[in-house]
């Protein structure tokens, strides 16, 4: 009742002016950047950072979090209407919803996206004002052992499922995390590769890192590539959409609920992204659906399972930033920095204190509203904002490298800050180049100090006994499961070479005999 | 032409053996006051450290000694194989472009507080788009120095951030731009 309390008074708020106005700016924003390859809405989070230094923190988390959850919706424009996937977590899209868009059904396929959208965004929703409250009070119980294992169990996530090379993750990890160590140590104030640098002594800001890696790394990444869209827009598509029928739905019930359920608890889990949640959502509904021979040929549950993925992991992704202060993404982790450069440090206490938990209810109220509002921007003025495709790719990018450097600028006027994110644009461009994933190493700067912190604590708390860790009941269940995730990859490689070792033996057994 | 191929695969884990050797040597000079019996700041960059060199070194060595590289692969990959990688990853046809664009960043940067940052901005928004394969000169002109143009009006006016206004000549043409535009 509380719950419902709080959030009646959330969406009231919502319906002021100054919230309303940058909720629809947010959506648009989202839209725009989600629809364009090579931006994508963790960069649009990115680059919207600076303009929320002169709000205060409702608008400015209602913002962020619109451009979040609208990124995960429109590129399902450009991937239905003309093949262009907007981001990866498209590219699923691309097998059922541009296939029915060639069999003469693109309205029809902006439809089931659109419902898609709708029922993963207002689902993870609804589960998040339920969790929330919960959570909060189990992360109250919360000591050093289960923080560190909960940041533990989100950087083993994260390498487990990023990238074509465990070792190439785990370098990528363990160099975030080296980062996130330089500056003044927060116990003993001892200076840690500083270099004598000023500029070092106050450690490295990880949004800097974001915006070097996501930001300028992609458009330096994008420039080797040539800067080519992978189709053309074409103008003569109709940008209709057309709603499936009652019926329809009925018939795809059992996709959106097991896609609703995967999207929003593969959301919590940190490390798995929009991206994780849309091919995983397809990947369940080619094994498990009821016309999953059919798939790939213009069927709406290829549509529906992915899309429903995507968007549902937003909310899920909120569910640890707001509770335990644990960011799981890209995305959460600059609306994390948000709440930090306006004084609030998000976790359990802002449940506790009423005059928070209002603003922590009218961010929660802004995704219902999100949601709603992206998908009604979606079916009336997606003709206008495909537009973004026609922008030269060239010119597009180098505004995107003014803001990223003008953001990087603007947070304390200081041209280190600048020479950072164009560092880190550097580092992320060779990363790309080598095949080191990003993600660990940004997760791993973001988390870092976190894990450092409740590492210290316990160790001296517990004076120096690391079998804590396993043998506390909620971080020992976290540490065991992440050591499981960790070594799953290593497992399943072994399992799959036997596999083929075994054939090739057959083969050639085989081949002798004939 | 094989051993090359190996050094230059070998090369960035060795790279970063060494560095981090040089941090793990830097980590244990961190200038504290030690209590007895309990870790020091340097405890958690060293454990760091250690895995790094210890993960570095040994795909060091078994780039070396092996003939076939398979990679443990993580779950997504497996997911996103199904993928035209091309999608995906598009290949690196243009690298003297990104290298181009990461030097006029860093000359961007060299200059900008020097010629500040109206001037600096718009010749390097021109460059960036030319190097970006924009090939419309009158366009390209037009564009950076409306999009110049906007970044001191948005950042200075309404952001309140005060960008660099260079020195000697550049100071007056960014005071008149300021001017221009209504900011004072």
């Amino acid at each position: 009742m509380d719950t419902l309390h709080y959030l009646g008074i959330g969406l009231a708020h919502i319906f002021t002016l100054q919230d309303i106005v940058v909720l629809v700016a947010g959506i648009l924003v989202g839209m725009a950047v989600s629809i364009m390859p090579g931006l994508g809405l963790v960069m649009g989070v990115v680059l919207a950072l600076p303009f929320t230094y002169r709000m205060s923190i409702e608008p400015s988390i209602i913002l962020l979090t619109a451009i979040y959850v609208s990124g995960t919706y429109a590129g399902c424009f450009t991937a239905i209407l003309y093949g262009i996937p907007g981001e990866p977590m498209d590219v699923p899209l691309l097998w059922d919803g541009y296939a029915m868009a060639q069999k003469g059904q693109p309205a029809k396929a902006l439809g089931w996206a659109l419902v898609a959208a709708l029922t993963g965004g207002l689902f993870s929703s609804a589960v998040m004002v339920a969790l929330a409250v919960p959570m909060s009070r189990v992360a109250l119980s919360f000591g050093p052992p289960d923080y560190f294992a909960a940041v533990f169990f989100g950087l083993t996530t994260v390498v487990a499922l990023a990238g074509t090379s465990l070792i190439n993750s785990f370098i990528s990890l363990f160099i975030g995390l080296l980062v996130a160590t330089v500056g003044v140590d927060p116990i003993y104030g001892a200076y840690r590769f500083t270099f004598s640098s000023p500029i070092l002594e106050n450690g490295v800001p990880y949004v800097m890192v974001l915006v070097g890696m996501y930001g300028l790394g992609e458009v330096f990444n994008r420039l080797g590539q040539g800067l080519k869209l992978h189709g053309e827009p074409k103008r003569d598509v109709r940008v209709k959409t057309d709603f499936p029928s009652l019926k329809e739905l009925w018939s795809i019930r059992r996709t959106l609920l097991r896609s609703s359920v995967i999207g929003t608890l593969l959301g919590i889990v940190p490390g798995a992204g929009a991206t994780v949640t849309s091919f995983i959502s397809y990947g369940i509904e080619k094994q498990y659906g009821k016309r999953r021979h059919l798939l790939g040929t213009g069927m709406p549950e290829g549509i529906v399972a992915p899309q429903v993925g995507s968007t549902a992991s937003v909310a899920g992704h909120m569910i640890p930033l707001l509770t335990l202060g644990i960011p799981g993404s890209g995305a959460t982790a600059v609306i994390l920095a948000a709440f930090l450069l306006h004084g609030v440090q998000p976790g359990p206490m802002l449940f506790t204190d009423p005059a928070s938990k209002a603003v922590v209810y009218t961010i929660l109220a802004s995704l219902f509203v999100g949601v709603i509002g992206m998908c009604l921007v979606g079916f009336l003025w997606i003709r206008v904002v495909v537009r973004v495709l026609r922008i030269p790719q060239g010119v597009l990018s180098a505004i995107v490298v003014m803001f990223c450097i003008v953001g990087a600028y603007a947070n304390r006027n200081s041209v280190s800050d600048v020479w950072v994110i164009v560092i880190f644009g550097v580092l992320g461009y060779a990363f790309e180049k080598l095949k080191f994933p990003i993600s660990p190493m940004v997760l791993g700067v973001i988390l870092g100090p976190l894990a450092e912190n409740s590492y210290m604590q316990t160790m001296i708390s517990y004076h120096n006994d690391w079998t804590v860790f396993f043998r506390e009941r909620l971080s020992g269940t976290l540490m065991v499961v992440s050591i499981l995730a960790m070594f799953f990859p290593l497992l399943r490689h072994l399992l799959l070479k036997r596999k083929r070792d075994h054939g090739r033996r057959i083969d050639s057994q085989r081949r002798h005999e004939a | 032409m094989q051993v090359v191929e190996k050094l230059r695969r070998i090369a960035p884990y060795a790279i970063i053996v060494l560095v981090s050797g040089y941090l793990y040597h830097r980590a244990l000079g961190f200038d504290f006051e030690r209590v007895p019996e309990r870790i020091g700041p340097d405890a958690w960059p060293r454990i760091i450290l250690t895995l790094l060199i210890a993960i570095c070194g040994y795909q060091v060595l078994r780039l070396a000694v092996r003939r076939t590289t398979s990679e443990v692969e993580g779950v997504l990959q497996s997911l996103e194989e199904v993928a035209d990688p091309s999608l995906l990853e598009p290949p690196q046809a243009h690298p003297g472009r990104a290298l181009l664009g990461i030097a006029l960043t860093f000359g961007y940067l060299l200059v900008f507080e020097v010629v500040g940052f109206f001037i600096a901005t718009f010749v390097y928004l021109v460059a960036l788009m030319y190097v970006g394969g924009y090939r419309r000169p009158l366009w390209a002109l037009t564009i950076s120095l409306a999009a110049s143009l906007s970044f001191v009006f948005i950042f200075m006016k309404i952001v309140y951030v005060s960008l660099p206004l260079g020195r000697g000549p550049f100071l007056a043409v960014s005071v008149g731009v300021m001017k221009l535009l209504g900011i004072h």
